[in-house]
């Protein structure tokens, strides 16, 4: 066996090509779903009104901001004496807790988008495949996720993000479980089922950051 | 599991991030293995190993171990 010793470069972390290429990977999914559903949303709503300004405003706003935000992430550090570089490890959490709050947001916005295309009132077909449609979006992203988990190089820090997601997974599970316990106990709000995922995103964004820290 | 990666590395003068680029691993897992937080799989430890020139019971020992021969 033979190890390779690569000359001193900059503060870019090792595997982080590969990681980048997944975060991009994920980024491009998540753009390509969210112009899918705009792309929908203009369909269906022609013609009716102007509600789907507003949601067509924030999927837009939301995805400007996710890309503004993780331009920085991936541009190439250029070493700078007046400004000390972030750690790459510190963009690579911003980046995944970033993309975790996006995937929240999204599902947020499908599970309530039966409201503005009054998919109810469509015929079975249509509404089946209008959720097996959502449904493999959301597949898509979490494969990509976990392929980007799994693949990180770098063992010490695939131990954080695995330890942040199962953190955030008990999170979730205590927290449906409290509120499922809080509708049959004191007839708290219904909480759909499809909204399962966007609490742990939440969490995952939350706890990616907390393990780091107390590391 | 003790190491003795702060003081081998100090030896050289190397940097954690230099030392990082050499095992392909971010600064924060040198960090982490140098301060017991972590310890490094077999791969890497062999890795470790072969980087400092040494053979790994030179770098790594058992707590236990290393406490009955204080």
């Amino acid at each position: 066996m033979r190890t390779r010793l690569k000359p001193i470069a900059d503060e870019q972390a090792p595997g982080s090509a590969r990681a980048a290429a997944f975060l991009w990977f994920i980024a491009i999914g998540v753009a390509a779903t969210a112009g899918i559903t705009i792309a929908a949303m203009f369909y269906a709503l022609s013609g009716r009104d102007a509600r789907s300004l507003g949601l067509l405003a924030t999927f837009a706003g939301v995805a400007v901001s996710v890309a503004v935000a993780m331009a920085p992430a991936f541009a190439k550090q250029q070493p700078s004496a007046s400004a000390a570089p972030v750690p790459a490890s510190s963009r690579r959490a911003a980046s995944v807790s970033l993309l975790s709050v996006w995937l929240a947001l999204y599902v947020l916005a499908i599970s309530n988008m039966h409201r503005l295309l009054d998919i109810a009132a469509w015929p079975f077909w249509a509404g089946l495949a209008a959720a097996i449609g959502a449904t493999l979006s959301i597949c898509g992203l979490a494969f990509a996720l976990l392929r980007y988990l799994t693949h990180e190089t770098d063992e010490y820090q695939r131990l954080l993000l695995m330890r942040a997601a199962l953190i955030a997974a008990a999170l979730t599970f205590v927290t449906l479980t409290a509120w499922g316990l809080l509708e049959l106990y004191v007839s708290a709000p219904h909480l759909p089922v499809a909204l399962a995922l966007a609490p742990f995103c939440l969490f995952f964004a939350i706890t990616n950051w907390w393990v780091r820290g107390r590391t | 599991m003790r190491n003795r990666l702060k003081v081998l590395r100090a030896e050289r003068n190397w940097s954690q991030a230099d030392l990082a680029d050499k095992l392909d691993v971010s600064r924060q897992s040198v960090n982490a293995i140098e301060t017991g937080k972590y310890d490094p799989s077999l791969p890497l430890a062999f890795k470790i190993a072969k980087v400092f020139a040494l053979p790994i019971e030179q770098i790594f020992s058992d707590d236990e171990l290393a406490q009955a021969a204080e």
